[in-house]
């Protein structure tokens, strides 16, 4: 009854709501009016950060991460360090995702690290069984760290492909605050480009599958994979009818990866290419040095699609054989809400190796906010691409 | 001078039968009446703390008006099994101050204690733990409420805790927006 919580005096409502961590108590504004402005005027706000952009970079022994302030103009060597968890800068550790200021890590020995830099806190999830050791060889594995909106949920969306045809039988799931990875089945016959990786926007997974071309998603919601578009033709999703949903727009750009002794390779910055007004890019300059740009979007929107690389150098990293991008925003948001999933699954897996060739950059735009919410990078075919008019 | 004394005495007295008192009784808004230990009352609760020491407790019976028979019987319950209990050091140590202190863990028998309650106990209990300034038990049901709507979408919360939604769909979509984009948009 509606009365009970009018009722509550406001002073147990206001302790009951600061008990939620602030992120996902912004979401329960949604439930009614009379929680909505106690939210407001009650409970501390979450200012809204800007995200900064945050650049992992890998060293062959060790991992460092640098943030960027608004600026995204001029060179200054690196940026900020932000300090990781002494676990996540060893080697082989491989950043997964941010979400909300909070960092996920793959650790050399495939437990997941879930981390708060500005509040220290750490939350560590062991790998999920992924089958017997010696399928090590032939599987690839690809992660995702996902924050769900709908109820306020963090969960690491995990993929293992078996073989040559990269088939899957099943997603793991852990949801942060749980025991247990869940297992997520999924049709027979559905595959994924591990390499590519896992991209989550809302509610949703997006892969590509093995065929090169079929860009699926996985709901968490309700938990269904769905088919959502093929590569590499523009799909307006809905016809842009609904005003309520966004619409999503498949894209392909082609990165113009130069005559490839000559002049350094230009890549697009992943996953996390577009900040803002700019396009990000990266380029390997000789042994182990990693230079990041950033181009204005308006421009790269207007050229058919072609990335320019006439862009801003805004930093400069050496001995670094692989630089990361993730939006990055300081916060509070506590782990310990979720703590209390001591689990015992034993099992390692292998993590695929991701080739950084440049070729077709798939992205997803979201119309609705005109922004780009996915980004995959398809290796160079080696036929022609007929469809490049695009 | 003897006059004088006699009272002293007399006084003297009373408190001796106070201190072997060791509960005091309380009456709730429905004329129930319950005993409680005196040392736990008085350090669990603000109020009664300050009835106790002010001497206002009743011996037929402390009036609560504002509690009902349930929800007093819970408090009281919740009072002799705190007072049974082995104070862990968090609890000793604790003096949560509002706003600013993290949120102490509840212990394994009050989670027990709170899960077997239906939603309408659990309530009043938020509602008499409030009237008698027991902040302990505070925290330990305003967590159990929170913890109730961990991982739950807001239609799934509406329908646990019985809410009509009062937004109009235009409304709704609004927020829904403002939360998707809050940290990723420049």
């Amino acid at each position: 009854m509606n009365d009970r919580w009018e009722r509550i005096p406001p002073d147990a409502f206001t302790e009951i709501l600061r008990r939620v961590p602030p992120i996902p108590r912004r979401r329960l504004r949604l439930v009614c009016k009379h929680w909505r402005s106690v939210i407001d005027d009650r409970t501390p706000t979450t200012k809204q950060a800007r995200a900064m952009v945050l650049a992992f970079v890998a060293s062959r022994d060790q991992r460092r991460a640098y943030v960027f302030d608004d600026d995204l103009t001029g060179l200054e060597t690196g940026r900020r360090e932000l300090k990781l968890p002494r676990d996540a800068s060893d080697r082989g550790v491989i950043m997964v995702g941010t979400c909300n200021g909070l960092l996920c890590f793959r650790l050399w020995h495939h437990h997941f690290l879930v981390a708060n830099p500005v509040t220290g806190e750490e939350l560590t999830v062991p790998p999920p069984w992924t089958g017997p050791r010696d399928t090590e060889y032939t599987q690839t594995t690809a992660y995702s760290f996902v924050y769900h909106t709908e109820t306020g949920l963090y969960k690491i969306v995990h993929v293992a492909c078996h073989g040559r045809g990269r088939t899957l039988g099943a997603f793991k799931v852990f949801t942060l605050g749980e025991r247990a990875w869940r297992e997520v089945p999924v049709p027979v016959g559905t595959s994924c480009l591990t390499e590519l990786g896992l991209v989550s926007v809302g509610s949703a997974t997006y892969w590509v599958a093995a065929d090169s071309s079929s860009v699926m998603s996985l709901d968490l919601k309700d938990e269904r994979v769905v088919f959502v578009a093929t590569l590499p033709v523009w799909i307006l999703d809905d016809g842009g009818r609904s005003k309520n949903q966004p619409v999503w727009v498949l894209q392909c750009k082609v990165v113009d990866p130069g005559p490839v002794q000559e002049l350094p390779q230009v890549i697009v910055a992943l996953p996390h290419v577009t900040h803002g007004e700019h396009f990000l890019t990266t380029r390997t300059m000789g042994i182990n040095r990693v230079t990041l740009h950033a181009c204005r979007l308006s421009e790269a929107r207007t050229h058919g699609g072609v990335v320019r690389t006439e862009d801003a150098t805004i930093a400069l990293y050496d001995r670094c054989h692989t630089l990361r991008t993730f939006a990055y925003v300081k916060t509070t948001e506590p782990l310990a809400f979720y703590k209390g999933n001591d689990c015992d699954i034993e099992g390692t897996v292998m993590s695929g190796i991701r080739g950084e060739q440049a070729g077709v950059v798939v992205r997803v735009f979201d119309l609705a906010h005109e922004r780009v919410v996915f980004v995959a990078e398809l290796p160079v075919p080696a036929q022609p691409w007929p469809w490049l008019r695009h | 001078m003897e006059v004088d004394k006699g009272k002293g005495e007399a006084e003297e007295t009373r408190k001796v039968a106070e201190a072997d008192r060791d509960t005091v009784t309380l009456k709730s808004s429905d004329g129930k009446l319950f005993e409680v230990s005196k040392e736990a009352a008085a350090r669990l609760s603000t109020v009664l703390a300050g009835m106790i020491a002010g001497g206002s407790i009743d011996d037929n019976g402390t009036d609560l008006k504002q509690i009902g028979s349930e929800a007093l019987e819970n408090v009281v319950d919740y009072c002799n099994k705190h007072a049974n209990s082995i104070p862990s050091a968090a609890l000793i140590s604790s003096s949560i101050s509002f706003n600013t202190a993290p949120f102490k863990e509840p212990e394994e028998w009050e989670r027990k204690f709170v899960d077997r309650l239906s939603h309408d106990a659990l309530f009043d209990l938020v509602e008499a733990a409030n009237f008698l300034g027991m902040e302990r038990l505070l925290d330990v049901t305003c967590h159990k409420i929170s913890e109730m709507m961990k991982g739950k979408s807001p239609d799934q919360i509406r329908e646990v805790f019985n809410i009509k939604n009062d937004y109009t769909k235009e409304e709704l979509e609004e927020i829904r927006q403002e939360l998707a984009w809050a940290f990723y948009d420049d």
